[in-house]
């Protein structure tokens, strides 16, 4: 967390800054921006449903409110592993609902400056859907993809 | 102005008694949010207040809304319940006593022939208990149109507040909403009709 609240340098503020929660999946780091997502949570029980959509693994029980859960490893067709202590469910509100997104784990807030964002290459990593990669961030020892869930549904 | 406009006051949004907000309260929001979420369960929130006695605010909320009598049953360790309105009865039975017709299973209860439907199969749960002779039948329908659910066994019965599964998930076959049990777990609501249905046409 602590990238989040070293105070940006003035040669960085070019284009508008933004925040980003940056998660892994697989061998991948992601990011999505930070104003779209509700609460990150622990693995709780969850409910399988018959039939589902593809993806979804289940309801859970969010405070008196059942909400979908979607396994985004699934979705971006990666070997679906088992949960450990640091799966988390990113709670977003996607499409006017609130979903929650199964990832390996979630690391930090980072901070970047829109300008850093490049578009994304025309070969994407890990078979994620195309429409919903906004752009990947390559910064010095990392590459982050930025992804826009909301395009997902 | 009236004592009572006076009071719904309160719940106007930006309306504050404080002349300063603090951390947590005083910027008029609260009572704001009390009133639309009661307003959206089609509820009445009333106000009395004397001077220097103290004040009572009453919360009338239906009961009717989302709450329903129901069957909760076990299909392999999964919870589901069954809304009790179109439950006629439940019995006991010995799997072997159990009929074939064509590929669909078939259940000789006094002068009706009870087409089955064995939830496990239609829900695709995983068999986790060793076959048991021995299963439940839960008897759903109408007086003209009557299906058995195998279920393994029943939890009993429970009152459950209805909750929606949302847009996402509003088309699961055989399924009708959600429920949260005493333990906090989510269990799912069948709905028997669309159940009765499929029963008809596909021979599970």
């Amino acid at each position: 967390m602590s990238n989040a609240l070293v105070p940006v340098k003035a040669d960085e503020s070019r284009g508008e800054l933004i925040q980003l929660v940056s998660f892994s999946l697989g061998k991948e780091e992601y990011g999505v921006e930070v104003l779209r997502v509700r609460e990150i949570i622990r693995m709780p029980v969850v409910t399988r449903v018959p039939n589902p959509p593809p993806h979804v693994e289940g309801v859970i029980n969010l405070r008196g409110k059942v909400i979908p859960i979607i396994s985004l490893r699934k979705k971006f067709g990666i070997m679906v592993s088992e949960y450990d202590k640091q799966t988390r469910i990113i709670v977003m509100e996607v499409d006017g609902e609130l979903k929650g997104f199964i990832v390996d784990s979630v690391s930090e807030v980072i901070r970047i400056s829109s300008s850093e964002i490049q578009p994304s290459p025309t070969v994407a990593a890990s078979g994620v859907d195309q429409e919903c990669i906004t752009g990947v961030i390559n910064q010095a020892e990392r590459l982050l993809v930025l992804l826009d869930l909301e395009k997902m549904f | 102005m009236s004592q009572r406009e006076l009071f719904d006051l309160i719940f106007l949004p930006g309306f504050s008694t404080k002349d300063k907000a603090s951390d947590l309260s005083g910027r008029g929001v609260g009572m704001d949010v009390v009133k639309t979420n009661i307003k959206k369960l089609n509820g009445l929130i009333e106000i009395k207040s004397e001077k220097g006695k103290g004040s009572e605010f009453i919360l009338r909320l239906p009961l009717t809304l989302a709450i329903i009598q129901s069957l909760l049953v076990d299909v392999e360790g999964e919870v589901y319940s069954i809304p009790l309105s179109s439950v006629l009865e439940s019995l006991k039975v010995d799997q072997r006593q159990f009929h074939l017709i064509g590929n669909r299973e078939i259940l000789k209860l006094r002068d009706m022939v009870l087409p089955l439907v064995r939830l496990e199969r239609v829900f695709g749960v995983e068999r986790r208990e060793e076959l048991n002779d021995f299963c439940y039948v839960v008897v759903v329908g109408t007086v003209e149109k009557r299906i058995g659910l195998v279920v393994t066994r029943l939890v009993g019965q429970q009152e459950v507040a209805i909750k929606s599964l949302g847009r996402y998930l509003a088309d699961i076959p055989g399924i009708a909403g959600s429920t949260i049990l005493g333990d906090g777990r989510v269990a799912l609501i069948i709905d028997p009709v669309s159940l009765i249905e499929e029963g008809d046409g596909a021979g599970r």
